[in-house]
């Protein structure tokens, strides 16, 4: 009964974060391998991430109370003063916003996102800041991350070489546009009569009041768009044709299919008879271990990958630590790997794949070469 | 469904989140932001304190206090790194000087604590577990040892780190590895007896 104890050992440190990288492989073996354990697993896990039960009635009487404490110790706290709506960090709990607080509220946010791409035009080359004709843009660098909060209260989290941009005097106006491009999460403060749209390259998402996470990396294969609640609907820019999606669904657009259109090579056209899917509608992949969501993974800082080979995971891995990574051998390239990493260092992520795929590697300054 | 629900609610309020309140509290006199931290932290904060002290009402008491310091040095408040494990020693401090002037202890003796656990959301948790399983789940956490009880609770609930429970209670983080581990295997078995499988054990 040795594996079972270990089983429980191990998942008590992936449950409060005190696993490693290498021990959530362990263990995620020791589950293959023993498949009566998997039902206990799932249960804990689920077990473990029950919410607690908000009792926001006995909060208010409580913070009500607490008030005339304060009160009685000589500090008169103002309820009604100093709704800084902009910073508000509102989770969906909180239904009662403040509305007429948000002419201060765009101030706030103007502010923090002018800082915001200072910090990033003064790093990385190349992101134009024009704040003449109110454009907010923000931009993240290759292994660094942001969250923004929108003059709506939306929020977005910005995954890494990404970049946001909007205008700050129409936005909010009669609906609410912002541009992307590169990976982020959106929290949409719902409300009807100003719709939210996001512009894509290849397709543009209308949002009534959502969460869901989009991932449009310039040069890469596929565009995806992962909702994990409320309704979104996706227009294709190439094709004029719109698609409705639901909860935990996820669409996958080949961008290679249109490339090759673009492109044109004698090389393309004796293939284009027979055309590529290029759109195909699928569902969130939950990771193994955990049931937690692969594709917003991200937003709580851990990189996650299931079944994918060694060539897509370094893509990942270089936006997230900033590095830049070359697989030298071919074979090694096709390696199908699963794993989470969240506080590990770049050299603990890749000792860690290499308990699953023997493989050396070499760094050179900025460069990671890995080879047999 | 129940991963959805949890993610939700894990977004609430993350480190980064928390920081931000610290600073408009201390730059804005933000009563907004105040509240929000109130709410976030008056339950498990009274519920840790309750645990020593063994009455509601002192315990309420004590963290109004502890919240109240908090916004009589506001202007601090951007200098404290991490304002849970601030929040969860100040308490365990305050409550130990209330139970000093009743019972002349300042030691914490794990084995002498009352865990008492917080009710998960009813909705999600009709989608896990319903009736007999719950009993049971129940009855393997009530039945755990003391101390078992009470890293198990900070674990889940509070979701506390092994090295945050270590320096709240004293003890060292083997302790805390092995006693949470044996929690999760008795919970697991009462699972197991419950689905009617041979248990292989």
């Amino acid at each position: 009964m040795q594996h079972k104890d270990r089983i429980w050992t191990l998942m008590s440190r992936k449950l409060s974060g005190a696993a490693s990288a290498a021990e959530l492989i362990e263990l995620n073996d020791l589950i293959k391998g023993h498949p009566d354990a998997d039902i206990p697993v799932q249960f804990i896990n689920n077990f473990w991430a029950l919410p607690a039960e908000a009792d926001e009635e006995f909060l208010e009487a409580t913070f009500h109370l607490h008030n005339q404490r304060l009160k009685e110790k000589g500090f008169d706290l103002d309820i009604n003063k100093h709704e800084t709506g902009s910073l508000n960090i509102d989770a969906p709990v909180n239904r009662k916003r403040k509305w007429f607080f948000m002419g201060s509220a765009v101030a706030v946010i103007a502010i923090i996102i002018f800082f915001s791409f200072f910090y990033n035009t003064t790093n990385s080359t190349g992101v134009v800041a024009d704040n003449k004709i109110a454009h907010s843009e923000v931009s993240t660098k290759n292994g660094s991350r942001t969250k923004i909060q929108l003059p709506d209260g939306s929020s977005v989290w910005l995954n890494s070489s990404s970049k946001l941009t909007y205008n700050n005097d129409h936005f909010g106006a009669s609906i609410r546009e912002v541009t992307l491009s590169g990976e982020a999460y959106f929290d949409v403060v719902k409300n009807p009569s100003k719709p939210f749209i996001i512009h894509t390259e290849k397709m543009d998402i209308k949002v009534l009041g959502t969460a869901f996470n989009v991932k449009c990396y310039p040069g890469e294969k596929h565009s995806e768009t992962s909702l994990i609640r409320g309704s979104i609907e996706v227009t294709l820019k190439d094709r004029q044709e719109k698609i409705m999606m639901k909860p935990s669904e996820k669409l996958i657009l080949n961008n290679d299919d249109v490339k090759a259109e673009k492109v044109n090579t004698p090389t393309q056209k004796t293939t284009a008879s027979k055309p590529l899917p290029i759109i195909e509608l699928s569902h969130l992949t939950f990771y193994p271990t955990d049931n937690s969501i692969v594709e917003t993974g991200w937003v709580e800082n851990r990189l996650v990958f299931t079944s994918e080979t060694l060539e897509d995971i370094a893509v990942k891995m270089e936006r997230w630590y900033g590095v830049n990574i070359v697989i030298a051998n071919e074979k090694l390239k096709k390696e199908l790997l699963t794993g989470i990493f969240e506080k590990e260092t770049i050299y603990q992520a890749l000792s860690a794949l290499q308990l699953t795929t023997p493989f050396t590697y070499k760094v050179d300054k900025n460069i990671i070469t890995i080879s047999k | 469904m129940t991963t959805i629900v949890a993610m939700e609610k894990k977004l609430l309020l993350t480190a980064h989140d928390i920081h931000e309140l610290q600073n408009r509290i201390a730059d804005y006199d933000d009563v907004a932001a105040y509240k929000k931290l109130f709410f976030h932290f008056f339950l498990p904060l009274k519920s840790f304190s309750f645990s020593i002290l063994k009455t509601k009402e002192i315990a309420e008491e004590v963290v109004s206090d502890v919240l109240i310091e908090i916004w009589a040095r506001r202007k601090q408040l951007p200098e404290i790194e991490d304002l849970k494990m601030y929040l969860y020693v100040s308490v365990r401090n305050t409550s130990l000087r209330k139970l000093q002037q009743t019972q002349k202890t300042t030691v914490l003796s794990l084995d002498d604590l009352e865990v008492e656990f917080a009710s998960a959301d009813p909705d999600a948790e009709a989608s896990l577990i319903t009736g007999e399983l719950a009993k049971k789940i129940e009855l393997a956490i009530e039945q755990l040892p003391q101390q078992c009880k009470i890293i198990f609770k900070l674990a889940k609930e509070d979701k506390l780190k092994y090295k945050e429970i270590a320096v709240l209670l004293n003890i060292s983080v083997k302790t805390i590895d092995n006693q949470l581990s044996t929690a999760l295997k008795k919970i697991a078995s009462a699972l197991n007896t419950s689905v009617n499988k041979p248990s292989s054990d």
